[in-house]
């Protein structure tokens, strides 16, 4: 897969097809790789393809705005574009796309703490992963140790592509939002518990909204001091406003990457809050988001006839 | 200040068109309604972004409501239904959140319905009256 990338990307840079291409390089960290952008066939060099390339690559769509992008996508990445392409982020005629039928990413964090050790390499084969520590070796199957949304994911083959390389992946068939229809079943105090606890942790470093492809404003909420809707710091208040507004700011706009929850360094579990509005979206609007460029995102337009029981 | 005479605050967006329009109505009719209500007059209910909502809440507010036009009767045509759908979502989210059912309350209330929005904020009123001081103010004292 790898040499393949390669050589497509290189034939590109050659026929002058695009300027420039997001790719994915080995990491400072040997349980990381890097998403990275390059200029020239040079950079082809540290490309590398395996199972820890879990970052959305389309996350870097906007800010290449007028450029010719080679862009290498999993079957999220490429839902991402067509959600960029709907809100006009980037052109479909500006890109390139190279699809991965993906089998999905790896948790890196899980292995972590199964190592128990610090790891100081890891090797990938075709399905598994050696990951070496200082005095252990150990070796792990990707299947067993998937992403959360890669374990429930519903279209690990682009949506939207020029070429496609590997071989066509069956998607998750089952209900992908089971774990929310359960943990609807809880108590509101129970829920109110579970949130508290889990954001308590939240260092407000912002590494899941800056990971997250949907969400490129120039002048993030958080940011803005006219008007200051959220203090800095630890409070809990102010973590709750950040994270039911960065939740509600994707309404319809969440393709279930899980970029936003691997990016966190403190192992917050955000999915919780964007798949229950993805959950709701679906059922009550009928819609997901980038499947097709022509549909119009689901708070961009309505029925007379939506649901309107909860109003007096 | 006991359970029982708590006197929430309650803040309320109401759209120019109808439900402001409604509220005058209910006054200049001397129909009675608590007086817990905060009226903030807003040109349509699509103008409420729904960080006003979070944000009262978080600053202490006990309560919220929001009222527009009938579906069909807004103003600008349209603003009321791309409302409803922001509103629903973001009333799922907060109480899924845990916050309380009950607290966030939105009607269509037209400029001849004195009389309803009279019975809304009484409503209103009651359910958060219920529900006692917003505990999103008070998360410090959950544990
Ligand atoms: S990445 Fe994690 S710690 Fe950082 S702001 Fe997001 S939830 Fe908080
Ligand atoms: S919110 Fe998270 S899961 Fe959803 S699109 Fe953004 S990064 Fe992906
Ligand atoms: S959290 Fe909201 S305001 Fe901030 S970047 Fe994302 S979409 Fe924009």
């Amino acid at each position: 897969m790898e040499v393949k990338i390669k050589e497509r990307l290189s034939q590109l840079f050659d026929e002058q097809k695009i300027n420039c291409a997001i790719i994915f390089e080995k990491g400072t960290m040997p349980d990381k790789n890097a998403p990275n952008i390059i200029y020239n066939k040079e950079g082809l060099n540290n490309l590398v393809w395996n199972s820890m390339n879990w970052n959305n690559l389309a996350n870097y769509l906007p800010k290449l705005l007028g450029k010719k992008i080679g862009i290498v996508a999993k079957g999220c990445d490429s839902r991402s574009i067509v959600l960029l392409m709907q809100e006009e982020k980037v052109k479909r005629e500006d890109l390139y796309i190279i699809g991965i039928n993906c089998t999905g990413m790896i948790d890196m964090k899980k292995i972590a703490k199964d190592f128990g050790a610090e790891i100081s390499e890891t090797i990938f084969e075709k399905d598994s992963v050696k990951v070496k520590g200082k005095a252990s070796e150990k070796e792990y199957k990707v299947k067993d140790f998937l992403l959360e949304s890669c374990q429930v994911c519903k279209y690990p083959s682009p949506v939207i592509y020029d070429e496609v390389l590997g071989e066509q992946v069956k998607g998750f068939e089952g209900d992908n939002y089971q774990d929310i229809t359960e943990f609807e079943k809880l108590s509101s105090e129970e829920r109110r518990e579970y949130f508290y606890k889990e954001l308590s942790g939240c260092i407000r470093c912002y590494a899941c909204r800056n990971s997250c492809p949907s969400c490129y404003c120039q002048e993030c909420f958080v940011d803005s001091n006219q008007p200051k809707w959220l203090e800095k710091g630890q409070n809990i208040d102010d973590i709750f406003f950040y994270h039911i507004v960065r939740a509600y700011h994707m309404v319809g706009r969440c393709v279930d990457c899980g970029s936003c929850q691997n990016a966190c360094p403190m192992d917050i579990n955000i999915l919780k809050l964007t798949k229950k509005l993805n959950k709701d979206v679906r059922e009550l609007y009928k819609y997901e988001c980038g499947l097709d460029p022509k549909n119009t995102p689901a708070l961009s337009t309505f029925e007379p006839d939506d649901y309107n029981e909860f109003i007096k | 200040m006991s359970e029982q005479n708590f006197e929430p605050k309650i803040l309320a967006f109401l759209c120019n068109w109808c439900s402001y329009a409604g509220a005058d109505l209910a006054g200049t009719s001397r129909i009675q309604y608590p007086p817990n209500i905060r009226v903030v007059r807003v040109p349509c209910s699509g103008r409420v972004n729904p960080l006003y909502i979070i944000k009262a809440l978080k600053d202490g507010i006990d309560g919220v409501l929001v009222s527009g036009c009938h579906p069909g009767d807004c103003h600008y045509q349209s603003g009321n239904y791309y409302a409803r759908r922001k509103f629903n979502m973001i009333k799922n989210l907060l109480e899924y959140m845990g916050i309380e059912k009950g607290r966030i309350h939105f009607s269509w209330v037209s400029a001849s319905e004195g009389g309803k929005f009279a019975e809304v904020v009484k409503q209103v009123t009651e359910s958060i009256k219920e529900l006692g001081p917003n505990k999103m103010r008070l998360f410090q004292n959950i544990k």
